[in-house]
């Protein structure tokens, strides 16, 4: 009979939800320790992708926090958002997906859970600053990002590509 | 780190080991250089996991708790002790629990 069981895929085996991942997160954090995981979702593309793994820092209301990092917030229906900081207002944030049009609109600081200190892709640390991740907080803000940069972006990754197959 | 499992040995759960109940399954998730890693390595236990998970509370002998499955539980003991030691050299084997020196 199997009574310890290895869960080598956080949503597989135990179909864990979104709301059993805030769970385990918040199970972390009262014991003061960081907690990485899967990402899943393209809301936050290219910066976090579907599959990267990310390190989330506990919050509290001590935290120093700025345009730019990326927050684990308590959606407040069962569910949590990682999201880019666009703007900060007072006791509230702004914040939105770098690849959504919309806002997700404001959120008091109490709901934060977390804030993202490391994004793994493929077994790498990617590198940011704070000043690039105030300047994508600015673009994501001004609407530009999605309007302009990322379109832009990805039209030249097809360009490179097409290229690179042709060769 | 020894392996083998004594029946009159104590075992408690390691400080380096998260647990929360989450449908009717303990996840059991470990801590390492201050870092929970959900991706890598999560356990769980079933009822019957957690029955013995909460009973290796740092002071009972191994047989103890056999022992008191015996008594609350309907089945053979032999099976009973198979199942105790099993799971307890799974729980040592990937660190989740301790031997009490």
């Amino acid at each position: 009979m199997v009574l310890l069981k290895r869960l080598s895929n956080l949503d597989s085996n135990l179909q864990i939800s979104n709301l059993n991942l805030k769970d385990l997160i918040t199970a972390v954090f009262k014991n003061d320790k960081k907690v990485r995981f899967k990402t899943y979702g393209h809301s936050m593309s290219p910066f976090i992708k579907d599959g990267d793994i990310v390190t989330l820092k506990p919050y509290s209301a001590h935290s120093l926090i700025k345009p730019g990092d990326i927050a684990a917030v308590n959606r407040g229906n069962k569910k949590i958002i990682v999201h880019r900081i666009t703007r900060i207002d007072g006791e509230k944030i702004l914040l939105k997906g770098d690849n959504c049009i919309e806002f997700d609109g404001h959120f008091i600081k109490e709901n934060i859970m977390g804030i993202i200190t490391n994004i793994e892709r493929n077994g790498k640390k990617l590198r940011s600053s704070r000043v690039t991740n105030l300047i994508i907080a600015c673009l994501s803000g001004s609407g530009l990002l999605t309007s302009h940069i990322l379109p832009f972006l990805r039209h030249m990754k097809s360009k490179k590509e097409a290229f690179a197959r042709h060769v | 780190m020894d392996g083998n499992v004594y029946k009159n040995k104590i075992y408690k759960k390691s400080e380096n080991i998260i647990a929360r109940t989450i449908e009717n399954e303990l996840i059991l998730v470990p801590v390492s250089a201050d870092i929970a890693d959900l991706d890598a390595s999560l356990f769980s236990l079933n009822q019957t996991g957690i029955e013995i998970w909460n009973r290796l509370d740092g002071k009972r002998v191994l047989n103890e708790i056999v022992q008191e499955f015996d008594e609350n539980f309907d089945a053979h003991k032999d099976v009973i002790m198979k199942d105790v030691c099993g799971i307890i050299q799974e729980l040592l084997k990937h660190g989740i629990i301790e031997k009490v020196e």
